[in-house]
Order: C-alpha cells, then structure tokens, then sequence
C-alpha cells in the first residue's frame, strides 16, 4: 500500500525538478528566428554617427557581445546593418528594426538601429541615458533577443544614468541561439 | 485568306493583351515584392513616472475600442518602412482634454501588402476592448498616438459590484479612477 504512495510523490517531485530547471534555462526570451549560417559574421556601419566618442562606445559596446564566445561575431565595416542618430520626437531612446524576407527561411536579412537624440545622452550629458548601456541593449535585439524583465540588460525601459551590463542570462541566450566557440 | 487574316488580327490583340498583362504585373508586382518584408522593431523606452504620462498626455480618456480602420504604410523619419494601424475609439468617459466623442488613435504595427510589421511593446487594441487611454497629438497629425507605447494603455477592468480598474498592458500595475484623479490633479 506505501509503496503506491511513493509513485505519485516520486512523481511530483520529478515533475517540479523538470519544471524548475526549464524555468533556469529559458532566463531569457528570442523570438524563434535569426541571422543565418552556423557562425555569422555581421558587419555593423556606424559611420552615419557623427560623435567620435560615440563610435568608439559602439565599437566596445560590439566587443562586450563577441566576448561572450557565442558563434556570432560584430565586425566594423561599410554594410546596409547600419546605426544612425536621428531626433524624433518620441519617448523612444533607440529603436532597433530587424528585417527579414518572405523567402529565404525566415533568416535575419538586415538590422538598422536608430538612436534619438531628442534625448541626452551620456558623454555628452552627465544626467543622460548611459549610451554604453543603450547600445548593449540594442545589440541584444541585433542578436535576436526580446525585451525581458527588469532589472536586467534586455529591460524595455531605462531611467537616465541606470547602467546595465551584459548578464549571464544575456550570454547563456546568444550561446542557445548560436552555438558556443 | 481573308479568315486568315482574320486570325492573324486576332493572334495579335491576344499577344498585346498579354504583352500588357505581363507589364503590369512586373510593374506592380516587382514594386510590391521591394516590400515584401517581416520587420520586427523594438524600443527601448524611457521609463514613464504617472505624474510623466499625465503631463504628456493631450487626452486621457477611458473608452471602448469600436473598429480598426485599417493600415498604412510609410517611411518613418530614418527612411525605415513602417505600418501603422488606425483605431476608431468611442469616449465612454474623458479625464483629461476636450472630449470629441471619438478619437482616431494609430498604434505602430500591422500589415500592409507584403509588409508585415510587429512592434514589441506597442499598445495592442482589439475591436469591443474597454482601455483608458493617455494620448498625445502631433503637431502635423490629426490622429492620437498612445503616450510611451504600452506605457499609455490600460485595460479596463469592472467587478460585478460596478468597481472600475486599469490595468497597464506589460506590467499589470492597477489604478483606481481616484488614483488617477489625484495625479491628473497635482500635474493640474
């Protein structure tokens, strides 16, 4: 009689091993497609970016995510993936828009990030948006990764001068979507 | 030979027909396949205090998403494509700004031909839906946008006693009418 006690409890706490470690590894949220071959290389033209000392935020910025050893490299270079500043009107501080054809598997084709200087920015403005931490966030998205809750890198909103680096739930998702080196 | 040339005549209009049929759909559908296109865009967004939504906001009124009125397709100010969706609301009741009785509110996202666009984090309204709404005008435009994207949008929610509440789409924080009162009050 005990033993046929045991079977539904054994099973319950299978149930919640698997269930616990699922929730682990999905720590972060991608939307299911992405940049195609199995070790992309991507070329990202930030020379419509007038600032120098912003370039040079950008081109770190790609460094923190090639650090990460996933199978996907950032390269500086003349390409249609392009990082632009624009002023809008808007409570937008960067927006990323990510391109994909009808054809072709569904593949990421081009990815374009905007950032809004109708906001204040850090360097520049002691009391902006860090845009080290704005420019993570968006090669977050540029690597397919959705927004998830905060506090971590990938948050959908940001408060002036909050700083957020890459995590390991953020380096554990790129490696999932492409692979480790 | 004059049913000959009968046919001949015929054969020709049948090639020309053709001829222009072949045009016309290179013409149209070479243009349309430039759009054809799956574009995801994400924000990221200055994060809204209360006092911030209310003071940013034209209109705030609670109302009953009536219809969608379709979709349009443009190049938004960086020459990126992008859709839009237009929705026709009725005002059931108006907290802050002048009430038309119905406003025309365009939230981004939508499909347009062969263009698919998908806003994460956009306000999501669906025909029959009860929202309070913050709004905000541009100065060029006739049509409300929703103030900080899902930040501006609640849904409303009303128990069996008659009790209003909002619910804010992403973080399904609640505000009481009272609440919000108050905060339209001390931006006032």
């Amino acid at each position: 009689m005990k033993k046929v006690l045991y079977f539904p409890l054994f099973f319950l706490m299978a149930a919640f091993i698997i269930g616990a470690d699922a929730k682990e590894a999905r720590a972060f949220s991608y939307a299911g497609y992405r940049w195609g071959g199995s070790w992309p290389y991507v070329t990202v033209d930030y020379s419509p970016v007038a600032v120098n000392a912003w370039r040079n935020i950008i081109a770190n910025m790609m460094s923190d995510w090639n650090n990460t050893r996933a199978r996907y490299i950032f390269q500086a270079g003349s390409s249609n993936n392009k990082v632009t500043v624009t002023w809008r009107n808007s409570h937008a501080i960067a927006t990323t828009s990510i391109y994909r054809q009808w054809w072709g598997g569904g593949n990421v084709s081009k990815v374009t990030v905007a950032i809004n200087s109708y906001h204040a920015f850090y360097p520049v403005q002691a009391s902006g948006y860090d845009l080290a931490t704005v420019m993570r966030h968006e090669f977050g998205h540029w690597l397919v990764l959705n927004h998830t809750n905060p506090p971590s890198l990938m948050q959908p909103s940001l408060s002036p001068r909050e700083v957020q680096y890459v995590g390991l739930d953020d380096r554990n998702g790129i490696r999932y979507i492409y692979g480790t080196r | 030979m004059g049913q000959d040339n009968h046919m001949t005549a015929k054969k020709q209009v049948i090639r020309v027909v053709i001829i222009v049929v072949v045009l016309v759909a290179v013409f149209f559908g070479g243009r349309e396949l430039y759009y054809a296109k799956h574009i995801t865009r994400q924000s990221l967004m200055v994060k809204l205090t209360a006092e911030e939504l209310v003071r940013d906001s034209n209109i705030i009124m609670q109302g009953t998403v009536t219809k969608s009125l379709g979709t349009k397709r443009y190049a938004d100010e960086n020459g990126e494509i992008m859709v839009s969706t237009r929705w026709q609301v009725k005002v059931d009741k108006q907290y802050k700004g002048e009430n038309f009785g119905t406003v025309i509110v365009q939230t981004p996202g939508g499909r347009y031909g062969l263009t698919e666009v998908i806003v994460e984090d956009a306000a999501v309204l669906t025909p029959e839906e009860k929202v309070l709404l913050y709004l905000s005008q541009a100065e060029d435009e006739g049509e409300y946008r929703v103030v900080g994207e899902l930040q501006g949008k609640f849904e409303v929610s009303e128990d069996t006693a008659g009790n209003v509440t909002f619910i804010q789409q992403g973080t399904d924080e609640i505000k009481t009418p009272d609440k919000l009162q108050t905060e339209i009050s001390v931006v006032e």
